[in-house]
Formats: structure tokens, sequence, C-alpha cells
């Protein structure tokens, strides 16, 4: 019961660093969430493409645009050669579309025009190409027969106007299941991150040289102090897990109830939170064993910042595809 | 002396396990984790074959266009496959759909497509988006076909052939004549931008040892340093040969990482290897010259220098994206003076320009800054030097 005791009051001092870290995922988290809408209605995908237009904007060339324009997220950026291929390598936007100079008067010469483009390579920007490769594709088969020009965007865009009926089956809100999956992606970073500097934080203090010694000395059996530290470990990890899962249920609360495969999502960040902790308790007390002089304190910082470094990093890159499903998609598989 | 210090400084360096370990080690440990996190997540981002069915009737079977599109774009020998293609009943497809098996399911009704999907995506966008053009393509045809009809009507031609006109139609509606030229660069993978900010990063831990070899010097950093302090020798002689061990204990641990990276984890860092050399000094000198700073500007003990060298290193790679490669972009499109400062900005941008531009302006640009800002560096440090007397110790 000492040492529990002990493992308490050393919490007690360290529980601004949870704090903190609850707090940026609840910052983190309203802020994505804020954003978005509920649906369960078809919304076709959308990629961000730049037009550099370099052609009247008049006639068929404004057609063009405005059907590209219907289409995606136009981005509007600096029209500078390192801006815009920096957007391009960052993903700013997917597809950049060159219409050449006397697009129009080609195009109505009967001629077909080559137009420049840049594309990241990934499914935004096929779909891209598929996009304009459409438009391009019934220009060219009218633009043969027809010389009127207004006749001939009156072809175009009734033969574009085409639409297929779509229904969706699911009643499942995907927007609301991306924010669970969007919460437990920033969760799992944030019990990390505050179990290790904690566990860190306890065990170093409890491997303090005189400490170190006055529990060497004292009645109580080595074996007996870290059982009972490592249960403390223990319980701490399930506290805060148990913690964030109830957070989640306040935030997400809708999706958790709806869909089972959250909770078994929640449960497997539990284990793996358990398990790594219980591996860092293991270490640290190893180290304890061969009184080795190692800084822990310096080496939680550091094993911190590699730890944050990564996690967030991957989901920046995540962030990056802004593409709810791809969430969603992560949530599934990992629970197949 | 100057060989009889460099060869104990460097002795010193190399004898100190942890500052190894840090300077050497934890960047090939960071680029071992950056590997196993991203090496697959641009493949996952490319277009994948999409999974459908179609719901088998006879109203299918008798849509010549929509059937054979289909089954183009599903033919495993088709190198532009789109989609993987199952017939089956309406209650099988409603199944599969169910089971996340396929994206969708396509139904004729009344003649018309009607398209099924469980929930919102590009693959579901794109499939509506192919039944939309199959439609358009065979209203085209039929457009045309219609218009030549018609023309041959206004000739007065009694005997008019139906079917060859509606061959003609066709070809001239499966007549792939778009021109697109894509003039992007080959290199546009954006994970190497993390392995960028990590040779930055490397760069600038150089720092660490920087000081730890000046420290010995100085006078109020230990016994040694006082020591040396009172020795009659030169100090210039000292200073430069402590910094000196310290720039080839360092380019000797970035020297390791390159070729970890290039060879283990293939990492490309573009073509120029002169170029990268070059950068990789200048980038180096940078992160000494802030090592030397620190050491002598500040007048505390060896941990908090060592904490605010790393603070500053880690604040400085946060900037150029390590921990997330838009923060670069974020930064380079608003603030960009910041990261004209930011020197892990300047080594991770004149990596990424070799990797990605063509021209070198922005290379230069890069170099030259390092080097100002280590002049700059160097020439505080000289004058902080120049000026240390201690009364007592």
């Amino acid at each position: 019961m000492t040492v529990f005791k002990t493992f308490l009051k050393i919490l007690n001092k360290n529980k601004f660093v949870v704090l903190l870290y609850t707090i940026i995922l609840l910052v983190f988290g309203v802020f994505n969430m804020s954003t978005s809408e509920n649906n369960t209605n078809f919304i076709a995908a959308k990629p961000d493409i730049l037009i550099i237009n370099k052609d009247q904007e008049i006639g068929l060339t404004k057609n063009l645009i405005e059907y590209i324009k219907e289409n995606s997220n136009i981005i509007d950026i600096k029209l500078e050669d390192d801006s815009i291929n920096d957007a391009l390598f960052y993903r700013d936007v997917n597809y950049i579309i060159y219409i050449p100079e006397n697009y129009r008067q080609t195009v109505l010469n009967g001629e077909t025009p080559e137009i420049q483009i840049k594309s990241t390579g990934d499914y935004q920007s096929s779909y891209s190409e598929m996009l304009l490769s459409r438009y391009i594709k019934i220009q060219t088969i009218y633009s043969n027969e027809i010389s009127n020009e207004a006749e001939l965007i009156e072809k175009i865009n009734n033969s574009l106007e085409n639409e297929t009926q779509i229904e969706v089956t699911s009643k499942l809100d995907t927007n609301s299941l991306s924010k669970a999956s969007f919460y437990y992606n920033f969760a799992s970073y944030s019990i990390l991150a505050g179990a290790i500097y904690v566990i860190c934080l306890i065990l170093s203090s409890f491997n303090e040289k005189s400490i170190r010694k006055r529990t060497i000395i004292s009645s109580m059996n080595y074996k007996k102090h870290n059982r009972i530290l490592l249960l403390s470990n223990g319980l701490f990890a399930t506290m805060l897990w148990l913690f964030y899962v109830l957070i989640s249920f306040a935030i997400v609360g809708k999706a958790m109830f709806s869909i089972a495969r959250t909770n078994i999502y929640s449960k497997f960040i539990y284990i793996y939170n358990v398990c790594f902790n219980n591996s860092i308790f293991n270490s640290n007390n190893n180290k304890q064993q061969k009184r080795n002089k190692w800084n822990s304190k310096c080496n939680s910082t550091r094993f911190k910042l590699l730890m944050w470094s990564i996690c967030t990093s991957r989901m920046a890159t995540k962030n990056c595809t802004n593409n709810s499903t791809y969430y969603t998609n992560i949530l599934v598989h990992s629970n197949k | 002396m100057f060989i009889h210090n460099f060869k104990y400084t460097l002795k010193t360096l190399f004898g100190n396990k942890i500052l190894i370990f840090w300077t050497f080690a934890f960047p090939i440990i960071m680029a071992t984790f950056f590997n196993l996190a991203f090496s697959n997540i641009e493949n996952s981002e490319k277009l994948s074959i999409i999974d459908i069915a179609i719901v088998e009737s006879e109203e299918f079977k008798n849509n010549e266009i929509l059937k054979q599109s289909f089954e183009t774009l599903s033919d495993e020998e088709n190198e532009d496959r789109l989609f993987s293609l199952k017939y089956v009943e309406e209650t099988k497809a409603k199944e599969l759909l169910e089971n996340d098996e396929i994206t969708g399911y396509l139904k004729l009704e009344e003649n018309t497509p009607k398209i099924v999907i469980k929930s919102n995506g590009i693959n579901a966008t794109i499939l509506k988006y192919v039944t939309e053009e199959i439609n358009q393509t065979s209203k085209v045809v039929e457009d045309l076909a219609n218009g030549k009809i018609v023309e041959a009507h206004m000739q007065g031609k009694t005997q008019i052939d139906y079917e060859k006109i509606y061959k003609e139609a066709l070809e001239i509606a499966m007549k792939d004549d778009v021109k697109l030229k894509n003039i992007s660069n080959a290199n546009l993978s954006y994970t190497m931008i993390e392995f960028y900010t990590l040779i930055a990063m490397a760069c600038l831990y150089g720092a660490i040892l920087a000081m730890t070899a000046i420290n010995n010097s100085l006078a109020n950093m230990g016994n040694v340093g006082k020591r040396t302090a009172v020795a009659p020798i030169s100090k210039g002689k000292l200073i430069i040969s402590s910094v000196l061990a310290s720039y080839i204990t360092q380019l000797i641990g970035i020297a390791l990482l390159f070729i970890y990276t290039i060879f283990l984890l293939k990492v490309d860092y573009g073509s120029n290897l002169p170029l990268i050399i070059l950068l990789t000094l200048a980038g180096s000198l940078a992160g000494l010259s802030l090592g030397i700073v620190v050491a002598t500007t500040l007048k505390t003990n060896e941990n908090t220098k060592t904490g605010i060298l790393i603070a500053v290193t880690m604040f400085g790679c946060f900037l150029s994206g390590m921990m997330g490669i838009t923060m670069k972009y974020i930064v380079d499109k608003n603030v960009p003076i910041i990261n004209k400062l930011n020197p892990a900005s300047m080594i991770t941008d004149g990596l990424y320009s070799l990797y990605y531009y063509d021209t070198f302006s922005r290379y230069y640009i890069n170099i030259i800054s390092l080097l100002i800002f280590s002049t700059i560096m160097i020439g505080i440090s000289i004058v902080q030097l120049r000026k240390q007397k201690f009364e007592t110790l």
C-alpha cells in the first residue's frame, strides 16, 4: 500500500500533463468536427484542380472552365511557377490544366488542341483526368460536325448533362464515423504520450539514488515492490484509457453507439496501451537493477519527441489526403 | 599543439557514448521509423481496381453499348482496367454490397441505369461517372446517326443504310482523340521531405558535438576548461582544432545516415551528388556554428545548453515539416520569412529543390543563406570569446 500511495502522490503532481494532452485532443477534435455536417445522400468527390488559362475567357474556353469548376474545387494560389509547383508537390492541388493560347480558335477550326497538364498521380488526379478527357472527347466529336460556336457549346452541355440515378443504401452517417476515427487516431497519440510521460516520470522518481537505496534496505521484498509498481502502472493506463473512451462518447457519441466496430477499435488501443506501458516499465525496471546511470528523465522527453513526431506526421499525411472516407477505410480495415 | 588537441577532442567525442548515440544512431533509428510509417502511404493513394457488380437481366443483355463498355473496362488484359466485374442476381448484389465486397452495383430499370452504393467516396464517384460517360457516348452516337439520316433524307436519298450510318457514328464516338501532355515532374514523392528534415536534424544535432568540444576549452565549464585556460598556448589554435574535430565527427555521422538512407531505405535525393555533399557541408557548418554560439554566449551548465539546442533544433525541424509535411508548405505559403531564417528549413528546402526542381537558383539561395547564417553565428561567437575574462571561478 505504501508503494501505491507514493505512486498516487507522484501521479497527482503530474496530473497537469495528462490534462494538457486531453485539452490538445479536445481542441483538435472539436476544431475538426465543427466543420462537417450530417448527410446520407450521394455527394460526388471533388478533386482540387488549378486552371491556368492563357486564352481569352470567352465562348468555348469559358465553357470548359465552367465545366471543370462545376465538378471540382478550384484552387486559388499565386500564379508563379514556384508556387504552382510547390502546391502540386504538397498536394494542395491534384491536377493542373494549362489551357493554351488560341484554344478556342483551334477547336473552332475543327482541330484538337494539345493541353498540357500536371498531375500528382493519385486517385484524385486520375479522376480529374477522366473529367477533362470526357469533355475534350465530346467537344472533338461535335466540333467536326458543327462550326457555329453557340450551337457547339449547347450540344456539348446537353451531352454532359446526362445524370445517372444513384442510391445510397447505408444509413450510417459516414461523417460521424470519420469523426470517430479521427478522434481515435488522435486519442492514440494522447494516450501514449500522456502515459509514457507520466509513467517515466514516476519510475524515475522511484529510481532516484537515495530513494532507491532506502527501498533496498527496507523490509519489503523487491519483487513485491516491483509487482505493486507494475500493477499501479497497469491501473493508471486503464484509467487513462477509460477516461478517453468516456470523452469519445461525449464527443462522437452517436457513432460510438451505432457501431460496434469502433468499440473494438478502442479496445485495440487499450490493449496496445497497456502492453506498451508494461514494456516500458519492464525495461525501466531492468535498468534499475543494473544500476545504470541512464538519465531517464531526459530519455523520456526525447522518446516523447520521437513518438510525437511519428504520430503527428502520420496524421498530417493522412490529413493531406483530405478524404473523410479514407479515415473510415482505415477504421474498417483495422477491425477486419 | 593543434594536432594534439585535435586528436584528443576526437577521442573525447567518440568516447562519449550518449552523445554519439544521439548524433549518430538516433537519426538512423528515426529514419527506420519513418520508413515503416510512410513506405506505403503513397501507393495507397493511387487509383486501384474497383470491385463492382451488375444485376443480370434481359434488359442488360440487350443494351449493347453498356454491356460492351463495362466488359472492356473490366477486361483483365486491358491496361486501363478500371473495374473488377461480377454478374449476379439482385439479392446477391445487395449482400455483396452489405459485406463491403463491392463498391456498388448497377441495374437497369426501364433501360436507364441505376447505381446503388453503400457510402460516398471516390470509388463510388468514379462508378457513377463512368456509367454517365457510357450513357453520354450512346447519346452522342444516336445524335450523330440522327444527323446523318436527316441529312440523307434532305438529299433525297431513298435507300438509306441505317446500320452503316450507325457504325460510322460509333466509330467517331469511340475515337480517342484527346491530346493531353503531362508536363509534371517525375519526382513527386512528398514523403521524401520527411527524410530531408531528418538530414536537417542530423546536421543541426552537430551543434551538440560542437558545444561539447568547445566546453572543454571554456574556463567556466569545468576543471579541464580551467587548466586549458591557464595553459600558455594560443587559444585560437585550441578552439579551431576543437571545432574542426567536432565538424569531422559530425560529417562521419551524416555520411552514415546518408549511406543508410540511400542504400537500405532507398531514399531519393535526386541525381546531383556533388551538390548534395555541398549542401550537407554547409548545413553541418550551420549546425556547428549554432552549437558554438550557444556554448559561448550562454553562461549556464551543460545540460541546459543541450536542452536549449535540442529545443531550437526540434522547433526548426517542426517548421520545416518533420512532424507533418504540410507544415513546411503552410509556412512557406503564408509566412515565408520564418523559413528563410530557419536553418533546418534551408537544408530541407535545398534538398527538396535538388529533388524536385530542374533549375538550381533556389538551391543556391539556400546554400548562401546557410553560409550567411553560419558567418553571423561564428562572428557572434568570436566577439563573445574575445571578451571572456574571469576574476573568480
